[in-house]
């Protein structure tokens, strides 16, 4: 009977396992799809008006498809009209004024054959945030969302008023001297000589998209060679031409693109983190006058620990957005995060336009420097 | 309101006229199994020469009212010899019956039944045992849950899930009942496997419309499973081995002839190889994970005869799943030295408890007085634990954190059922005391930063008071009527509903039956689920003032038609209304419900239509049917879509089921079904477009461990569940072997699921390709699955 039972289960247990799942091409019917016009328009008073226009674009296609004819107005609250014009790239209309604190804007787009697009939003009045003093005390904190334990040390930021509608967001940032003042750019020359010394083509058509651009990372290259290239003595080859060929030049601002994230947790009633994203805190509440928040940096802890100073900044930012600023950012992450759970309900992107999707929505950013080690 | 109690009463003084207006003998008693004297439920029991008939209840009780004189009875039931008797009965007479069962093959019950034998109205189902036994079966695993898919009216899930589907509702809409005690959690294995063990069960019945009024709280269905009383006679064990789970059955007299018990326990095999070789592995290893799987299911059933007329049943059942991962990684980096492990430990089940006492109160009143409790737990039990070794000395650092979810039901009823000569009147009334507890999370940690969160426990009650009249008119038209009056306290505030139900059939001719019924249903609890797949995640929760009950109207129309006496057709349409129903709100999870979990969800609507046609063809050795549903399904919620109505996920177009079971010989049966679907409703997203702001970064899934692609672009779509995913089909065949030797019966079962390989997706992924090109990939979980399983009784 023992006998028995070991070769039945034997046979049963191998069976089941010879057959495992598969996965393969779904084989969905895709009618064609009504394209929408797409508008993208955040906008603050550091920088001057910029918008871009686009069409929604079938996941079966490669490239964005950009609006270049265009009329574009935003009409402020006291009855000033500014023309975005055409820049002649990817769809970005700009204008040389600069929106303004606490003003309400009207956005007007007409395109021949289409309806009038149309969209309202405010820049917030601007409340001052500020840091006080900290030392920093590490501390662990497990991540309810995702259960995974973080080093962390409180930060509390004040506004110095009560604020009757908060709508904040905040993230944590690092900036490297050494390197965040660097800009590197690839050529068309540079990419093909890749090519001839074995690129693969994909690799070849990804990298396009970034040739003759100033960009703050030298990553953005390098990732393409490890994507794409298998052969180990090939990616070393053609690392070492790329670092060759990559053009190099420093300057002198901090740019927002420069700044690394890390990790930032809300830890207040109004505050949280959307989903099991762990880089962007959000808040919205009334009558508030300070925000407690967790900040993580791995590096820097690292380097506390052996008392070894790196020299990098570390930075908060702190946006007061509009209502349709906060609601996108929220229902945004909110999709990214639940995109790849296949038992989540679909997330729709909250949009504010009339006749299109996007979002025109008003905001204002402060970056406070925290401490430098 | 008062209209509605006015006729509640009108109803109620008719049935008492009635009663004071005849004059007749009553002949009365029970039906039993002649082996194993077990009482026999839906036993037809006829008088031919007044064409009157009833059938047996759940204690194999009847009572037939009829004028005295000549009376000639006929007892059947599916699957037995038919009986009949003939005397001149002048006074009340008490007859137990007990039936010997046919040889040749059991009738399936997945079709209507001949009008003399059943006359039940329509939406209600019977399953035996030996149906459900001669289906094909999912991975060697017979299942009484997904043998209801065959039904027109009822849909699978997911690929391999036992959730049901029944005419436009969720698997939450269902009540289903093991002893008249509520299961939340009808499953095993993520939902593959139902936690029923068919051998420990004697019927199943089943209700998708013309529910009686004693059943509420649900929506759309009733599946009202029955565990064996056990064998009176003489002991008897079934053990049965499959790849899944293996089983073992015994039952026997307590007392011979009156007192019986039955316990049954079934547990999953497969933990024994896969932990056992990973525990190996662990042990010659520093990075190692040690999955731990397994399901169990308990149950046991006393029944004593107190005296002929009084008898107590004892029954309990308890079942579960334990899901495990333990991981350890030691490392060494210059002079330290960690070691970290990490244990999650997951445990759900449910637990039942009942004790009921049924009495005979003379020879038409019958009353089962029943005390239950019925609670289903889910836990999660997470320990992290990193030691850190080096000159400094040794540091430890630990966190434990504990989740909860639980749902608790205490219930106490009384039911009469009530034999007059025109009518059956069942009645009563139940008391309930419920407690929920819908997520709370414990953490504890080596530093003392210790946090509770959640939603707290809430406990309410519930009232019902119900009764059901069931009329002959004439010979040709019966009408039951019913109505419901329920109370429930919803956070400290009573509220009542009345819910009316008729039932109508009218025999045409002999071979034509027509049925005509409407229902109102009331749901005073929500389920919070993301999948429908069965997940132990799905959270359990009440109705409250902010969310208030769900409920429902349906009408039905439907007829019956015996072509001759092997081919017959059963024809039914419903229209079905839903309010009330829930819906996490967009990108809100269980993960969230440590908020207040009134806040993630929206309430909506839900209209379902449909039409269904079952031909059944039958002999002594073929039952071959075909099974078609043509139906639709919507649901709206203001914040989605919106706010226009959309397709249900699984607002399946087609749903065709053909299949036959065929007696080859005496002792080799085999059978076949095939199953086609429309594919499931879905949300894809065609279109994208360049996300405004910065989330450049790359997010790895914290349930898929996959990085999600694309984080800087932003999913377009315009309508909810507009796109169909390939359309579901499989076919499985089962052969089974069966031999006498001697006392000792075996039987062997091949089966394959799925024989032609079909890859039916069971969920899928947008990946994008270097030129940004994105297609849909979708899994599949099982393109074929053969099974085997070895049976023996004894």
């Amino acid at each position: 009977m023992k006998k028995f039972i070991f070769k039945y289960l034997l046979v049963s247990f191998s069976v089941f396992f010879t057959f495992p799942a598969c996965v393969k091409d779904m084989e969905i019917d895709v009618p064609e799809t009504t394209k929408e016009v797409v508008v993208t328009c955040l906008f603050n008073p550091q920088d001057k008006w910029e918008l871009t226009l686009s069409e929604t674009k079938n996941i079966q296609e490669s490239d964005d498809i950009y609006i270049e004819d265009a009329n574009v107005e935003i009409t402020s609250e006291t009855g000033e009209i500014i023309v975005l014009d055409y820049t002649g790239q990817k769809g970005v209309y700009k204008s040389d004024d600069y929106p303004e604190m606490g003003k309400t804007y009207t956005l007007k787009v007409n395109i021949q054959g289409h309806k009038e697009i149309s969209a309202e939003s405010t820049v917030p009045n601007f409340v001052k945030a500020t840091v006080p003093d900290f030392e920093i005390k590490w501390v662990k904190y497990l991540y309810p969302n995702n259960l995974m334990d973080y080093d962390v040390f409180p930060l509390q930021v004040n506004f110095g008023e009560t604020v009757q509608d908060a709508r904040f967001l905040f993230r944590s940032y690092y900036f490297d001297p050494s390197e965040g003042y660097k800009r590197y750019m690839l050529t068309m020359e540079s990419l093909d000589k890749l090519k001839k010394a074995g690129l693969p083509e994909n690799a070849y058509t990804e990298s396009v998209t970034l040739v003759d651009q100033w960009l703050v990372n030298q990553w953005a290259f390098d990732h393409i060679l490890y994507d794409f290239v298998v052969d180990f003595d090939l990616k070393n080859r053609l690392s070492h031409l790329l670092h060759q060929e990559l053009k190099q030049k420093t300057v002198s601002a901090r740019e927002y693109e420069a700044f690394g994230r890390s990790v930032c947790f809300g830890n207040d009633f109004w505050l949280n983190n959307v989903s099991y994203d762990v880089i962007t805190v959000i808040g919205e509440g009334q009558n508030i006058n300070q925000a407690d928040l967790l900040y993580s940096e791995m590096n820097l802890k690292y380097n506390m620990d052996k008392n070894s100073p790196m020299g990098w900044e570390f930075w908060l930012e702190a946006v007061q957005g509009s209502k349709d600023y906060i609601d996108y950012y929220r229902s945004y992450i909110l999709q990214v995060s639940q995109r790849i759970n296949p038992y989540s309900e679909p997330v729709m992107v909250q949009s504010n336009l009339n006749n299109a999707t996007g979002i025109f929505a008003g905001f204002n950013r402060q970056m406070i420097l925290l401490f430098i080690y | 309101m008062t209209k509605q109690k006015l006729t509640f009463l009108l109803l109620f003084i008719s049935t008492v006229v009635q009663v004071s207006a005849q004059k007749n003998i009553t002949i009365s008693g029970f039906i039993r199994d002649s082996v194993s004297a077990e009482n026999l439920y839906h036993a037809t029991i006829y008088e031919a020469n007044n064409k009157q008939g009833t059938i047996s209840n759940a204690y194999g009780f009847y009572s037939l009212s009829i004028p005295s004189g000549k009376v000639q009875l006929h007892v059947s039931f599916v699957g037995y010899k038919e009986q009949v008797l003939s005397f001149d009965a002048q006074t009340d007479t008490t007859i137990n019956f007990q039936l010997s069962t046919k040889n040749d093959l059991q009738e399936v019950v997945v079709t209507a039944q001949s009008l003399k034998q059943k006359p039940t109205f329509a939406g209600h189902e019977q399953i035996d045992m030996q149906t459900v036994k001669a289906l094909p079966a999912f991975a060697g695993e017979q299942d009484v849950l997904k043998s209801l898919t065959i039904l027109p009216g009822v849909q699978q899930g997911y690929e391999g899930s036992a959730g049901v589907f029944v005419r436009g509702g969720s698997p939450d809409q269902n009540l289903i009942l093991l002893d008249g005690v509520p299961v939340y959690n009808a499953t095993h294995l993520f939902g593959f496997v139902s936690v029923f063990t068919p051998e420990a069960l004697q019927s199943v019945d089943f209700y998708k419309g013309g529910f009686p009024a004693r059943y509420g709280a649900r929506l759309s269905s009733v599946i009202d499973v029955r565990m064996k009383e056990g064998n009176k006679n003489h002991p008897e064990t079934d053990l049965t081995i499959g790849p899944i789970t293996s089983k073992y059955t015994h039952q026997g007299p307590i007392k011979k002839g009156n007192s019986s018990y039955l316990v049954s326990a079934r547990r999953t095999l497969l933990d024994l190889f896969v932990t056992g070789i990973a525990k190996i592995s662990q042990a010659s290893n520093n990075e190692v994970v040690v999955p731990g799987l397994n399901l169990y299911d308990l149950n046991a059933k006393f029944n004593f005869e107190l005296n002929p007329k009084n008898r107590l049943y004892v029954s309990f059942y308890g079942g579960g799943d334990r899901l495990s991962s333990s991981f350890k990684d030691n490392y060494s980096y210059e002079e330290s030295e960690t070691k970290q492990s990490t244990k999650v430990k997951l445990k759900w089940g449910n637990q039942i408890g009942a004790l009921r006492w049924t009495s005979q109160l003379g020879n038409r009143l019958y009353l089962n007085t029943s005390l239950s409790s019925g609670s289903f737990r889910y836990n999660i039990h997470n320990k992290y634990t990193q030691s850190v070794k080096n000159q400094d000395g040794e540091e430890e650092i630990w966190s434990d954190i504990v989740y909860k979810t639980r749902v608790n039901n205490n219930k106490l009823q009384f039911l009469f059922d009530w034999y007059l000569p025109k009518n059956k009147i069942q009645s009563g009334t139940s008391a309930e005391l419920n407690s929920y507890l819908p997520g709370e999370q414990e953490i504890d940690r080596h530093d003392g930063q210790n946090t509770q969160r959640g939603n707290g426990e809430v406990n309410n009650k519930a009232l019902a008071f119900f009764i059901d009249d069931q009329l002959n008119i004439g010979n040709k038209f019966t009408l039951q009527g019913g109505l419901r009056f329920d109370l429930y306290d919803l956070g400290g505030k009573w509220h009542s509903y009345i819910t009316p139900r008729a039932n109508a059939k009218l025999a045409v001719h002999n071979n034509l039956s027509l049925f005509l019924s409407y229902d109102q249903m009331v749901q005073p609890l929500h389920l919070l689920t993301n999948s429908s797949v069965g997940l132990p995640s799905d959270i359990w929760v009440p109705a409250t003032e902010n969310v208030k009950p769900e409920t429902s109207q349906q009408i039905t129309f439907g007829s019956y038609l015996k072509v001759n006496d092997k081919f017959s057709y059963k024809f039914d349409s419903y229209y079905k209304t839903m309010d009330g129903v829930i819906n996490y709100k967009a990108g809100n999870s269980f993960m969230d419900i440590y908020d207040n979990w009134e806040n993630l969800v929206e309430t909506g609507s839900g209209e379902a239509w449909g039409f269904e046609n079952s031909w059944n063809y039958k002999t002594s050795r073929l039952n071959a049917w075909v099974n078609y549903t043509l139906s639709w399904n919507e649901r709206k919620f203001e914040s989605i879509n919106s706010g226009n109505a959309f397709p249900f996920k699984f607002d399946r177009r087609h749903d065709i089921n053909l299949g036959f079971v065929y007696n080859l010989t005496d002792n080799i049966e085999c059978s076949a079904v095939w199953t086609y679907q429309t594919g499931i409703a879905a949300t894809i997203p065609v279109q994208d477009f360049q996300a405004a702001g910065p989330i450049d970064y790359t997010i790895t899934d914290f349930i898929t461990n996959i990085d999600i692609e694309d984080t800087h672009r932003i999913q377009y779509f315009d309508e909810y569940n507009s796109y169909r995913l390939p359309a579901f089909h499989h076919l499985d065949l089962s052969v089974t072997f069966k031999k006498q030797i001697g006392s000792l019966f075996r039987e062997w079962k091949l089966g394959v699921y799925n024989a032609y390989a079909r890859q039916n997706a069971y969920m899928y992924y947008p990946q994008t390709s270097p030129t940004g090109e994105t297609k849909y990939k979708q899994v599949c979980i099982f393109p074929i699955l053969p099974s085997i399983s070895y049976h023996i009784k004894f």
